[in-house]
């Protein structure tokens, strides 16, 4: 109820703009301040409104409306427990505008009793009464305040994935023995995927629910896995992260061994895989001990760890990450379990043959230019097998660390290390600073074959390669122009059910000129068969 | 028709306990999301709050409250009758709270068994400066309390360098601005009558049911009297302050924002910030993990308060444990 009404009154901002003013006031009438600021910011969004003033009628907030030329005398006969909302703006039409808008928003909180907007919870406690079903937390805040959001979720009985890093390593061990005391998971911190009954959290793939359950360390090589499990016509059980810290000698794999043994209790888990950069030796006897003890066969992929420790087990070792999925399915359905081989229907021989025939005499080095972290680690792993050792800004030996940017000789460049995501998104979301290194790479004279990696899934980027496509192409028609020819060499992490569409993703590469190889461990391949053709010319 | 349900008290305040006692007759005064008020007589409120909001000296926590589902309080309508009979508020006539199986909660919070050292109280002071500045609303009046705590070359009130002095202040901020660094001079010159005079200038100042001024000075008023009653420290102008605001608030801001200052000044704060005040006064230290990550739960907590409110409360401690640790 408006119950006095202001005029025209002084300009406010510029000296010169004309503006009118409106008084509102409601006797004796509470909202709760969430309301009332709530009702200030949106009126005050509206084009055209200088100034909203949502206050109580005190002596003090009648001095603060007078500060601001809205002290009426209608204002100033308000009550400390009358509301008062002062409008100041523009013309007649835009305040009559706010009075309204006013009006509906105050009606309407009062109509509900306050009680019928969705309000976010504020805090895990309430959040938990909200959805009291819910036994699950996913907690992205700056590292500093995650584990303490963390401990909330615990104590409230909650499983934890934590997406956050930053994190301190003490922390991260509070947290995690806090959560295995409690039999609750601690998946992280710096955990990005994890599948839990089916529901995807964070970067992960949408993956058909199956038998195979997965503890992995690392996040890509985590999602690589449960795709190609999926492309192979298997599917997953659960998939639980640990976050990438979990198998250093501090925190001794709290999360991996816990994640094995509920993988071992869980009744539709009939194999389970590990997934981890090579842990330390104490950790990892822990771990494969671990996963032993469930009396469930299971697949290993320590990238670039020593098999024989873990045959020592009577477990299975895969050398990459498509061999864990290959691995992983068979023993699913109770299959021979064959030693890795480079599938000859793939073409990866005659593909690369007829790039390298392609490809200028001046030419000779691969650029690896990666979203996944643990991808990058996986091609350099074959690279070195194949054609030597790679450089990069996370090189297998230090001797081989990148200065600066740009690539150098054989590289691959992770470009979702620390380094590069300082105030950007990780180019998994973002793929801004990833073409931007194509287009400098392509520039080289002497790059031969791009190598890039195109995760999607929930989380990515909703179209990474109609992203990437367009300076594919241009990057090959500027080569080309030049004498030159530029093989691009891709792969697609991801499912034909993620939001992106595996084959929608990769039809567009191929129509950018670029090779889709299988998986990472096959365009790495592929890639480093491209550079020895090249050599042995 | 009013559909008859019965609410079951959680916990209630020895306070209004002893004011239902009289069984006075009043009716719904204001309702809300997650509490309704009560209004006996001309100016005596009471809540009804769910679990989560916590004890207050006013309040009687309910049972039946769910965290923040819609539709807490079916029924509930402002200017509702009320009474209280034989343990049992009757609203409407449909409406049954009862208290006899609530515990009684006493507002007068038990000191910390041990004491930080001054060294200690700088600590959480600091960490509590870095919680309201990551967590804390821009709103109110936390950016004039900073720069108004912000020490200068003439030696004027505040310890280290508070969070976000030289933020941009809005409106509020520049007229409260002044007003709290006359407020903090004067109390640290020990000057009675000037710091009476500087806190009322603050009363019913700001936006909010509460006004942001009432929310600083009870947590302000709220932290020296404890500090003073647990022995941490004193400073002369305390009683004069406290005295003073009591005689003069009244008229001068909202109901609630009285129904929250009242009590105040004898120390009686709701339950949430008076634990946050034990906490960051104590000597004990929670062994939970998340401690060490700067913004404790209990700092958390007030913070999350309404809109404003819980920074403008967390503001208040802050500004009472500057001059706490000058006198430790």
């Amino acid at each position: 109820m408006i119950l006095a009404e202001g005029g025209t009154g002084s300009g406010f901002g510029r000296p010169d703009a004309p503006v009118v003013t409106k008084i509102l006031v409601r006797k004796n009438s509470y909202y709760d301040s969430v309301t009332l600021m709530s009702i200030s910011t949106k009126v005050l969004a509206l084009p055209g409104v200088a100034e909203a003033v949502v206050v109580m009628g005190t002596d003090h907030n009648k001095e603060l409306l007078g500060n601001v030329g809205l002290l009426t005398a209608e204002a100033g006969a308000a009550e400390p427990n009358d509301l008062v909302v002062a409008l100041k703006a523009a013309d007649d039409q835009v305040l009559a505008a706010a009075a309204e808008a006013v009006e509906q928003l105050l009606t309407r909180r009062a109509a509900s009793g306050e009680a019928q907007t969705e309000v976010a919870p504020r805090t895990i406690a309430s959040a938990r009464n909200r959805l009291p079903e819910a036994n699950l937390a996913v907690i992205s805040v700056p590292g500093r305040y995650a584990a303490r959001e963390a401990t909330q979720a615990l104590r409230n009985g909650l499983h934890v994935l934590l997406f956050s890093d930053n994190v301190s390593v003490e922390e991260e061990i509070g947290l995690k023995t806090f959560a295995a005391e409690r039999g609750l998971l601690m998946m992280g911190p710096d955990c990005g995927t994890a599948i839990i009954n089916n529901v995807a959290l964070a970067f992960a793939n949408v993956v058909r629910p199956g038998n195979i359950g997965v503890v992995g360390a690392s996040g890509t090589g985590t999602q690589e896995v449960t795709s190609l499990i999926d492309r192979l016509g298997a599917g997953v059980s659960q998939v639980i992260g640990t976050g990438g810290r979990d198998l250093s000698p501090r925190v001794g794999g709290i999360m991996m061994l816990q994640g094995i043994t509920a993988l071992g209790e869980d009744p539709s888990t009939a194999v389970v895989v590990l997934i981890s950069k090579p842990p330390a030796p104490e950790v990892a006897r822990k771990a494969l001990s671990a996963l032993k003890a469930t009396g469930k066969p299971g697949v290993v992929c320590f990238i670039g760890g020593d098999p024989a420790m873990v045959e020592a087990e009577g477990l299975i070792a895969a050398s990459n990450l498509h061999d864990a999925a290959l691995k992983a399915v068979a023993l699913s359905r109770s299959e021979e379990i064959k030693p890795f081989a480079w599938d000859p229907a793939w073409n990866l021989e005659e593909m690369a043959s007829a790039e390298a025939a392609r490809i200028a005499s001046g030419q000779k080095y691969l650029r690896g230019l990666f979203s996944g972290g643990t991808l990058c680690d996986e091609t350099m792993l074959i690279l070195r097998r194949e054609i030597g050792n790679i450089y990069s800004n996370t090189p297998l030996t230090p001797d081989f660390k990148i200065d600066g940017d740009r690539g150098f000789r054989h590289s691959a460049v992770d470009l979702g290390d620390d380094r590069f995501t300082v105030g950007r998104p990780h180019p998994m979301i973002d793929p801004t600073l990833r073409l931007d290194k194509l287009r400098e790479e392509a520039s080289d004279p002497e790059a031969a074959v791009i190598l890039l990696d195109v995760v999607i899934g929930y989380g990515s980027h909703p179209d990474p390669a109609g992203a990437l496509a367009p300076v594919i192409e241009e990057a090959r028609r500027k080569a080309a122009e030049s004498g030159r020819y530029l093989s691009v060499v891709t792969s697609v992490c991801g499912t034909a059910r993620d939001p992106q569409n595996l084959d929608e993703q990769a039809a567009k590469l191929r129509q950018a000129g670029a090779l889709v190889a299988p998986s990472n461990a096959a365009a790495s391949r592929l890639a480093a068969l491209i550079i020895k053709g090249l050599e042995s010319r | 028709m009013t559909k008859k349900s019965r609410l079951q008290g959680l916990s209630v305040s020895s306070s209004v306990l002893s004011l239902l006692a009289r069984e006075p007759e009043g009716n719904v005064h204001s309702v809300f999301r997650r509490s309704a008020n009560l209004l006996l007589g001309p100016s005596e409120l009471i809540g009804l709050v769910d679990a989560d909001a916590g004890n207050a000296p006013n309040a009687v926590v309910l049972q039946t409250f769910d965290g923040d589902l819609p539709g807490l309080l079916p029924g509930f309508l402002p200017g509702m009758p009320m009474r209280c009979r034989e343990g049992c508020i009757l609203i409407g006539d449909g409406i049954a709270v009862e208290l006899g199986g609530a515990q009684v909660w006493n507002p007068d919070p038990e000191p910390p068994a041990v004491l930080r050292t001054r060294a200690g109280l700088a600590e959480t002071r600091m960490k509590l400066t870095e919680a309201i500045d990551a967590w804390g609303s821009e709103a109110g009046l936390r950016a004039a309390v900073m720069a108004a705590l912000k020490r200068d070359d003439a030696g004027s009130p505040g310890l280290g360098s508070p969070g976000d002095a030289g933020r941009e202040m809005d409106r509020l901020g520049q007229i409260a601005q002044p007003r709290l660094k006359r407020l903090f001079d004067a109390f640290s010159r020990h000057d009675g009558p000037e710091t009476l005079a500087a806190a009322l200038s603050l009363v019913g100042l700001g936006p909010g049911l509460t006004p942001s001024g009432d929310d600083f000075l009870a947590a302000f008023a709220g932290t020296m009297v404890l500090g003073e009653r647990w022995g941490i420290g004193a400073n002369p102008a305390t009683a004069g302050l406290v005295r003073g605001l009591a005689a003069g608030i009244r008229g001068k801001t909202t109901l609630a924002g009285e129904t929250l200052l009242r009590p105040a000044l004898e120390g009686h704060l709701p339950e949430h910030l008076a634990e946050m005040i034990r906490e960051l006064v104590g000597a004990s230290v929670d062994s939970s993990p998340g401690i060490a990550a700067g913004c404790t739960p209990k700092i958390q907590k007030v913070l999350a308060w309404g809109s404003t409110s819980g920074t403008d409360l967390a503001c208040g401690t802050l500004a009472a444990l500057d001059f706490l640790i000058r006198n430790r």
